[in-house]
């Protein structure tokens, strides 16, 4: 196992300096773990120090397939705002659950228009 | 079959390349920007057809990719204006723009999605299927740019700057740039500056005109510039070496405040301790428009940028994407931005039509810059440096082989010679 951080990242560097083995880096958008170096803090620390160390909860057990999906500290959770030649003041969109794919307005496929609220 | 191109990042490139994506036949067209605002770090500028820039402005016009031009023109307050350095600069105001490109962009049926930040990527065959947002919502798309720009990131404010000053970028608010190129997995190269440290500090800072002194502000928007000296004490050239912005590493910038109007007063300096700007006179109240605190540093730019064909495609990457912009090398600048946009959103709908790429000859001044910067850095030296039309290195070289003019009739013949008039403009097929 080793740990992981989210998207959530903030690059604030914390986990960098704190980490024994010296598994954290900068990546190109966001603090990465190298998952060969990382050994949980075993040995060294009771909790990962990583963990410890974010401000933002963004170390985490690493997951196979992670997707991004936790909500992120970015935006503080405003939703999409959409503009369009229709709506030129834009529409929020709301889209639910994991799954939710959102087309551009004009194609929509899977995201419920009763689910968008309007702005304009 | 529907055929839609994704634009990731809202600046002035990802704004070209949508609008010259759409004309090229892009049945549809969709810009996703992090923040609530388009133009990103350029919503700061304000400076066009200064030097070089002209001849690209109207080569740009001719092939068909004028829109954003226009726009600047119309916003523009004052036309021109010489002042240390640069002849004939056209100032728009910072105010009123980004409504203005707003309007362009919806007027040609282009989506804009606010507050949509892309964090995730979806990959099959060595193609992109779709983005993701913070939000979790995907977007699929048949051709993807990268426009996300080179700004941006706490960290790389922190690491090669003053930490983060609270630029118009807002990274604390919106999330940092997140690189699509990146999260491609594409190794992203740094620019650097003379001393060898990474990335490079933005040249100007805005100041708020109410705290200023009235008869300055009078004068500034009379003639469009003041050029104030600066007191022997505050003198000090060394901070020339640090800038984005080598068009303006002139000693004229150290020995002076060089402030243009652009609705809100441009001072052309990276940064500034407040208590030393308001030892000048005139500026005993003024306080900081951009960034909050230009005391203490500016924004950190050039520290992601992919290897490109002189088509904007992206080398080595997925074979459905391009990028432009600063993204797309160590090219400063609104109008670069546009040129290389304008490049990206075409051939994005090339490539999905199948056919043949296209690039700007270099017997045209903006093809030459986009040449010259592709081989400027593919040495040690050339990462070194920045590239624009405006100034510098690229300036020099386009006087030197004879392409900077701002007669538009030579414009016009030349682009005419290339037989790439109003290319820009056209459906592909
Ligand atoms: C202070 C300052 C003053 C300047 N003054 C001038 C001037 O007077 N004249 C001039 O010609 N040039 C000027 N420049 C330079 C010029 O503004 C830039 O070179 C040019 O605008 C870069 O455009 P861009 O589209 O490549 O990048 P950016 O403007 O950085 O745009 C990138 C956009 O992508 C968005 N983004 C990033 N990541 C994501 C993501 N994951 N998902 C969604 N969106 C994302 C950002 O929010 C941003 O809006 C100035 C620059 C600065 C910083
Ligand atoms: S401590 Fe958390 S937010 Fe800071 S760099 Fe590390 S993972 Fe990112
Ligand atoms: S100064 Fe600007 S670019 Fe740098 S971290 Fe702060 S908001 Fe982001």
């Amino acid at each position: 196992m080793a740990y992981m951080i989210t998207a959530q990242c903030i690059n604030c560097s914390a986990c960098e300096m704190d980490c024994p083995v010296r598994a954290i880096g900068r990546g190109p958008s966001q603090y990465v773990i190298d998952s060969s170096v990382c050994i949980d803090c075993a040995g060294y620390f009771d909790e990962p120090r990583c963990k410890r160390a974010c401000p933002v909860d963004a170390c985490v057990p690493e997951r196979a397939h992670y997707m991004h999906r936790a909500a992120a500290l970015a935006n503080r959770g405003a939703p999409p705002l959409v503009l369009t030649r229709e709506t030129p003041l834009g529409r929020v969109l709301v889209t639910s659950g994991d799954s939710a794919v959102a087309a551009p307005l004009k194609s929509r496929v899977a995201t419920d228009p009763e689910n968008s609220s309007t702005h304009d | 079959m529907t055929k839609r191109v994704v634009i990731v990042g809202g600046g002035w490139s990802g704004c070209s390349a949508a609008i010259t994506a759409r004309n090229a036949g892009a049945d549809e067209v969709v810009v996703l920007e992090r923040s609530d605002e388009l133009l990103g770090a350029g919503i700061v500028g304000g400076i066009m057809r200064n030097n070089g820039r002209y001849t690209a402005a109207e080569e740009m016009i001719a092939l068909g990719a004028g829109d954003l031009f226009e726009v600047c023109d119309d916003h523009s307050l004052h036309h021109n204006l010489d002042f240390p350095g640069h002849k004939h600069s056209w100032l728009y105001n910072v105010n009123t723009i980004a409504n203005g490109v707003r309007d362009a962009l919806l007027a040609h049926d282009i989506e804009i999605w606010f507050t949509s930040r892309v964090n995730g990527l979806h990959q099959s065959d060595g193609s992109i299927d779709s983005v993701e947002l913070d939000s979790g919502a995907i977007i699929e798309g048949d051709c993807f740019i990268d426009a996300t720009g080179s700004v941006g990131g706490q960290s790389w404010c922190t690491d090669n700057g003053n930490g983060c000053v609270m630029c118009v970028v807002r990274c604390p608010t919106f999330g940092p740039r997140v690189s699509l190129s990146g999260l491609a997995g594409l190794t992203e190269r740094e620019g650097r500056r003379p001393d060898g440290s990474l990335g490079a500090v933005s040249g100007s800072v805005k100041l708020n005109k109410e705290t200023m002194d009235p008869k300055l502000v009078a004068e500034l928007d009379a003639n469009g510039v003041i050029i104030v000296p600066m007191p022997q004490s505050l003198i000090n050239h060394q901070k020339l070496t640090t800038k984005a912005c080598q068009q303006y590493a002139l000693p004229a910038y150290a020995e002076n405040l060089v402030v243009l109007d652009t609705g809100q007063a441009k001072a052309v300096t990276p940064y500034m301790p407040l208590h030393e700007i308001r030892q000048i006179p005139g500026f005993e109240t003024v306080r900081y428009e951009d960034p909050y605190a230009g005391t203490v540093g500016n924004s950190i730019r050039y520290a992601a940028m992919v290897r490109r064909e002189d088509t904007m495609k992206v080398i080595d990457g997925p074979d459905n994407l391009f990028c432009c912009g600063e993204k797309s090398g160590l090219l400063v600048g609104h109008t670069e931005a546009i040129v290389t946009g304008a490049l990206a959103g075409h051939n994005a709908v090339r490539a999905l039509a199948g056919l043949e790429l296209i690039e700007i000859p270099v017997d045209l001044a903006t093809g030459y810059g986009v040449k010259y910067t592709t081989e400027g850095m593919e040495t040690e030296e050339g990462m070194g440096k920045k590239y624009t039309y405006s100034g510098s290195f690229l300036f020099d070289a386009m006087i030197e082989e004879g392409l900077y003019t701002t007669d538009h009739g030579v414009i016009a013949d030349r682009v005419q010679a290339t037989g790439m008039n109003g290319v820009f403009a056209h459906k592909v097929t």
